[in-house]
């Protein structure tokens, strides 16, 4: 598969997107830098949706929500280049869709 | 308009999920109910002691006796799970840098907890009376509220560590 497509489930990433809202992404993890939507398998949150707020070429990414209530960077801790599944390029929410 | 088609589709065939995980949450963080658990505790321990002195030992003396000690099995727990719940969930790096022996006096809550629970001992369940009132102090700090000291307004009567609203 070339793209990914999920439905978003939870807050974390409020106000860019709601509950509900579906974001399309494609599985082309190359060029992955600061303020990217990615989709990633968590080991111990599952699939997760959150941005890149700090790149390491060893450690990996570390990831955050939009939203202050989101469940912490540290808690996420470095997410391996590996669990990275897709960059996310658009969101389908209520009001309309946006290129990211 | 593509929104409502994938959510046509979407109930049709449900679609993989990400979760834009939030660990709810709820914010609401009191060490008050430790508190009154441990205060539950000794209040069960003077009530077993009180039936002691009595000295009846008839079937109704003994439904008692197991009622009051299943009370404070119970509190114990729960005074257990409301500390690990406000370490676990509520502090976080910049609290723990600030109160660095909260770590230890979890584990002593925990500790003390347990000797509480397994004898029958108004000292050791005061005991971890004190070391909750310790950690609610230092969580009333973390958020910037001053505490005080006072007895609590019913049995038993012991000192209890209080945030100063309003």
């Amino acid at each position: 598969m070339v793209f990914t497509l999920c439905k978003i489930v939870g807050q974390s990433m409020s106000p860019t997107l709601e509950s509900g809202d579906f974001v399309i992404g494609y599985n082309w993890k190359r060029n992955l830098g600061v303020s990217d939507l990615v989709i990633a398998d968590h080991p111990f949150y599952g699939r997760i949706i959150k941005r890149v707020i700090e790149r390491c070429s060893v450690r990996g990414f570390r990831l955050a929500g939009d939203h202050t209530l989101s469940t912490s960077t540290d808690q996420l801790g470095w997410v391996k280049p590996a669990w990275v599944k897709a960059k996310v390029f658009l969101l389908v929410k209520r009001t309309g869709v946006e290129k990211v | 308009m593509l929104h409502s088609l994938l959510s046509k589709l979407d109930q049709a065939k449900a679609f993989k999920t990400a979760s834009a995980h939030c660990d709810i949450p709820c914010k609401i963080y009191d060490p008050i109910s430790a508190q009154i658990s441990v205060l539950t505790m000794i209040r069960m321990v003077d009530l077993i002691e009180e039936l002691e002195k009595k000295g009846d030992q008839g079937i109704a003396a003994q439904a008692q006796l197991s009622r009051l000690v299943k009370e404070k099995e119970e509190h114990g727990l729960k005074a257990k799970e409301e500390v690990r719940v406000i370490w676990g969930d509520y502090f976080k790096q910049p609290q723990l840098e600030k109160f660095p022996k909260t770590h230890e006096l979890v584990h002593n809550i925990m500790l003390q907890a347990s000797k509480a629970k397994q004898n029958i001992s108004r000292e050791e369940t005061v005991k971890l009376l004190e070391l909750v009132n310790e950690f609610a102090d230092i969580f009333w700090q973390t958020k910037g509220v001053e505490t005080y000291t006072a007895e609590c307004p019913y049995p038993p009567s012991e000192k209890v560590v209080y945030p100063k609203l309003g």
